[in-house]
């Protein structure tokens, strides 16, 4: 008997560490909204903001600007993208049961990245001009594309799995060749800014940005938690997982629809940003364990810590100019991702 | 959210109104533009500048806000500017959009390389800089100066075929076709371009570059071990079988010289004329 | 009371099983044997309904290939033959899994580890284990999934598919005890067996499978006999007798084994 509640401490640790991380993962995203908001270019800093306020002086003009136009937006911009990408990255690594699966398995970002180019290379010739043109092509993209996938994949109302992988990517490789005609057939100018977008930044965020993503990327933080018990019992196999009850097909079709809105959003929004729906969920399952109904909620904090954070970084290494995000993001993601597959080999032998 | 944006905007347009008439704090995007500022005798007046300004050299000096397609709005008002002169090229559209909003006087300049082009664009900025007068005057040196140059060129008996190389990554040839920057001063400077057929900058099969038959291959200069060598032209069998290729006549040229379309382009296309024909 | 009539499944296009009947009856053990290819898993698959099939099945009155997961969850567990774990989750949550079921939160999945003689394994990780543990790991899932062997909707019912295949033979017998108490307090068991001798000691019915047909069903002592096992294994096989632990069987290799 006591060995038995000696030994049933760790996993009460274990329970109880996914409970307090969720805690401290939200101090430190207060942390980084903090220093978001307190820090930029301008030099426009947190502690003027509050004496002012505090004085009754309020703020002059400029620091409203910079706080509620530029910050403000953008912050919420990053939170929202990046707790799409991490909770996405969960989603898909549960629901592929590889730790390293990512948002591209089910079309998201080749059908998105054809809708910018798209929109990038032939908006010019519609008869009216709009900066939505962009993001709303690359949100339909991703959204067509995944909902090919998952028709190609699913046969007598079940969906394979490993077809959705191998038609993925004949779809990614479609994809690519027409991008590449429109990248033949696009100007200099059009090229540089197809360049930009598929490095990723959150330098074009503004309330209506916040505004467009907020609906798709929203509902799938929420909700995705509530698909966790069902992605634990799906790494038993997808058989198992019906046996003990589980409505395995509802919970693939939900997880690929929550991906395609989150990601075709985030992508809409921000461009391409790599890494984060890898390293984060990575991250905590080293952490906190593999139990999804906490995994997915940190990974959706952890994720908008960890964009916001490197968005400031990027804001503030070469100011007044800024560094693209997924160079930032590759660059701090990349050697972490290295360090952590180093740390687990031993483990993955055993 | 965008109604508050108006209010701030409008506040900030109010106050901007009072110094527009002597800009003091000017920030520049664009290496034409600034080059323009600086043939004004304004440079003194630059706070700021962006990635593409490279001319003259004590403009690097300035803090640079970036590449100007890829601006960071707090970055451009953190420059305290009174006055943006931002090519039309300027973005992303989101960040100008709030930059407009802040209500700093931004003045877009053309960014093309039309007949007039050049006139235009110093006389926009000029006027922004309340130096209507000194830009007519420029405007009127660099027009003669371009006058001079196409008369020049018409005289030209044997017209050289020119193919502007932007690239030669991986041996893939990427040229510069109608309706470009190197074409107009291709023809400016008395040759004809090679690359007709192809529109804009676009990579360009062998065989069509050997039906294209280069007398010169045109490029953009690279700083020390990047700069392009004779040799390099054989990373392509089709370009170094073009007569260019066999007599290794390779130009190269200050890229935002050779394509800027700003107030040294009579001197750009006369040194390309001396290159081509030698005088 | 589970009844299978007809049951006919194609793979691909080739008839795997052919119009087999099943009948098993709470209370006691029923075991699928037969020759390797002769269809049991496949019979234990579409039983589970995971496979598409023609014929007729169903688990104390409930149309197996009709009835909702979750219904089918709350009366039986399926132990497969080989389950993966994709993540790194410790033992105790692996059993936890069994909990989501509606019938589950009857057996303490610490007992339920106990019972399979893991106690003490709560909070190693599952992947460190070794492939008997890993194996009564996922007996003690099914366990815990389905709680007492009888609920508010009849009998419950443990679908084992060779489930001392990876154990040892002290394991082995632990696991068919376990099985077969489970059968004595009133819920079904259906297990596919291969080791005959572990067969003719706890289980009372028999269904012999060869070539996806129905060869034999019935007690052991109708099913299990020199002549039926002869013919459906391509082998000669007899059956021995020793006083204490009632019967085992031996294939007679050609003359040598004769010898006594």
């Amino acid at each position: 008997m006591t060995v038995t509640l000696a030994a049933g401490q760790p996993e009460v640790d274990r329970r109880a560490r996914g409970a307090r991380a969720t805690w401290a993962l939200l101090v430190l995203l207060g942390f980084a909204a903090l220093a978001a908001l307190g820090s930029g270019a301008s030099g426009v800093s947190l502690g003027a903001v509050l004496l002012g306020i505090w004085s009754g002086e309020g703020l002059d003009a400029r620091t409203q600007l910079v706080l509620f136009e530029i910050r403000l937006p953008r912050l919420a911009v990053g939170m929202l993208v990046g707790a799409a990408l991490a909770v996405s990255g969960a989603l898909m690594q549960g629901l592929f049961r590889n730790p390293l699966a990512d948002p591209g398995l089910v079309g998201v970002g080749a059908g998105s990245g054809l809708g910018a180019v798209v929109a990038i290379v032939l908006g010019g010739l519609l008869p009216f001009q709009t900066p939505w043109l962009v993001p709303v092509a690359a949100f339909a993209g991703g959204w067509c594309a995944t909902l090919i996938l998952y028709r190609v994949a699913t046969r007598q109302g079940r969906t394979s799995v490993a077809m959705l992988l191998l038609a993925g990517i004949a779809l990614a490789a479609l994809a690519g060749a027409i991008t590449g005609i429109l990248i033949y057939l696009a100007d200099d100018n059009e090229l540089r800014d197809l360049t930009f977008w598929s490095m990723g930044s959150l330098a074009g965020s503004n309330w209506d940005k916040a505004v467009l993503g907020l609906p798709f990327i929203l509902p799938v933080l929420l909700f995705a938690p509530l698909l966790g018990g069902g992605l634990n019992a799906l790494s038993l196999g997808e058989a198992a997982a019906r046996h003990i009850g589980h409505p395995v097909e509802r919970i693939k079709l939900l997880s690929v629809l929550g991906v395609a809105a989150a990601v075709g959003a985030a992508t809409a929004i921000a461009g391409g940003i790599g890494f984060v729906g890898i390293v984060v969920p990575h991250l905590l399952r080293l952490a906190t364990g593999t139990d999804h109904t906490r995994l997915l909620p940190n990974a959706a904090i952890l994720g908008a810590a960890l964009l916001v954070g490197a968005d400031t970084l990027a804001r503030l290494v070469v100011a007044p100019a800024e560094l693209p995000i997924g160079i930032i993001t590759a660059i701090l993601g990349a050697p972490v991702f290295l360090w952590i597959l180093l740390r687990q080999a031993p483990l993955a032998e055993a | 959210m965008i109604r508050r944006a108006g209010a701030v905007s409008l506040a900030f347009a109010l106050m901007a109104q009072a110094v527009l008439a002597d800009p003091s704090r000017v920030l520049v995007i664009g290496g034409t533009a600034a080059e323009i500022v600086a043939a004004l005798g304004q440079s003194g007046r630059l706070v700021a500048r962006d990635a593409t300004t490279t001319f003259p050299p004590e403009l690097m000096a300035l803090p640079d806000v970036g590449y100007m397609r890829a601006l960071s709005p707090e970055g451009v008002l953190s420059t305290a500017p009174d006055l943006i002169l931002a090519e039309a090229g300027a973005g992303p559209v989101e960040a100008v959009e709030v930059i407009k909003a802040s209500g700093i006087p931004y003045v877009t300049v053309p960014e093309n390389f039309g007949p007039d082009a050049v006139a235009e664009k110093i006389k926009v900025v000029g006027a922004a800089l309340g130096q209507s007068d000194a830009a007519a005057t420029l405007a009127a040196k660099v027009e003669t100066g371009l006058a001079e140059a196409r008369a020049k060129a018409a005289e030209v008996p044997a017209k050289k075929r020119v193919l502007f190389v932007l690239t030669l990554q991986g041996g893939r040839v990427t040229v510069g076709g109608d309706d470009t920057a190197a074409e107009a001063i291709i023809e400016l400077a008395g040759g004809v371009n090679a690359a007709e057929g192809v529109s804009g900058y676009k990579t360009m099969t062998d065989e069509a570059i050997l039906a294209a038959a280069p007398d010169v291959i045109l490029m953009m200069e690279r700083a020390g071990a990047m700069a392009a060598k004779p040799e390099d032209l054989k990373v392509n069998p089709a370009l170094a079988a073009t007569p260019a290729g066999q007599a290794g006549t390779i130009v190269q040229m200050d890229g935002l010289k050779l394509l800027g379309f700003g107030p040294r382009t009579p001197e750009a296309a006369q040194d390309l004329r001396r290159a081509l024909y030698g005088a | 009371m589970l009844v299978a009539e007809g049951i006919t499944v194609s793979l691909s296009g080739r008839r795997v099983l052919e119009g087999v009947d099943l009948t098993a009856r709470p209370g006691e053990v029923t075991a699928i044997v037969g020759p390797n290819g002769s269809g049991k898993t496949t019979l234990l698959k579409a039983l589970s309904g995971d496979l598409p099939m023609s014929g007729a099945a169903t688990l104390n009155g409930i149309a197996i290939a009709s009835a909702p997961v979750w219904q089918m969850a709350a009366l039986r567990a399926v132990l497969a033959q080989q389950i993966t774990v994709s993540f790194p989750f410790t033992v105790l949550e692996v059993v936890r899994l069994g909990l989501t079921a509606s019938a589950g939160r009857e057996t303490d999945p610490r007992q339920a580890l106990a019972r399979v003689g893991l106690a003490g394994y709560e909070a190693r990780p599952y992947p460190h284990l070794s492939g008997g543990e890993q194996a009564r790991v996922h007996l003690a899932r099914v366990l815990v999934q389905l709680g007492a062997p009888v609920g508010p909707g009849g009998p419950r019912w443990l679908f084992l598919d060779e489930p001392v295949a990876a154990l040892d033979i002290g394991h082995q017998l632990q696991v068919m005890q376990l099985a077969h108490d489970f059968a004595r307090a009133g819920g079904g068991v259906l297990a596919v067996m291969h080791d005959l001798n572990l067969t003719a000691r706890f289980a009372r019915s028999v269904a012999l499978l060869a070539g996806g047909r129905l060869v034999a069903q019935g007690g052991v002592d109708a099913v299990l006999r020199d002549d039926t096992l002869s013919a459906a294994y391509r082998c000669p096989i007899r059956l021995n007798c020793a006083p204490e632990s009632g019967r085992w069987y031996l294939p007679q290799m050609a003359g040598a084994l004769d010898a006594h």
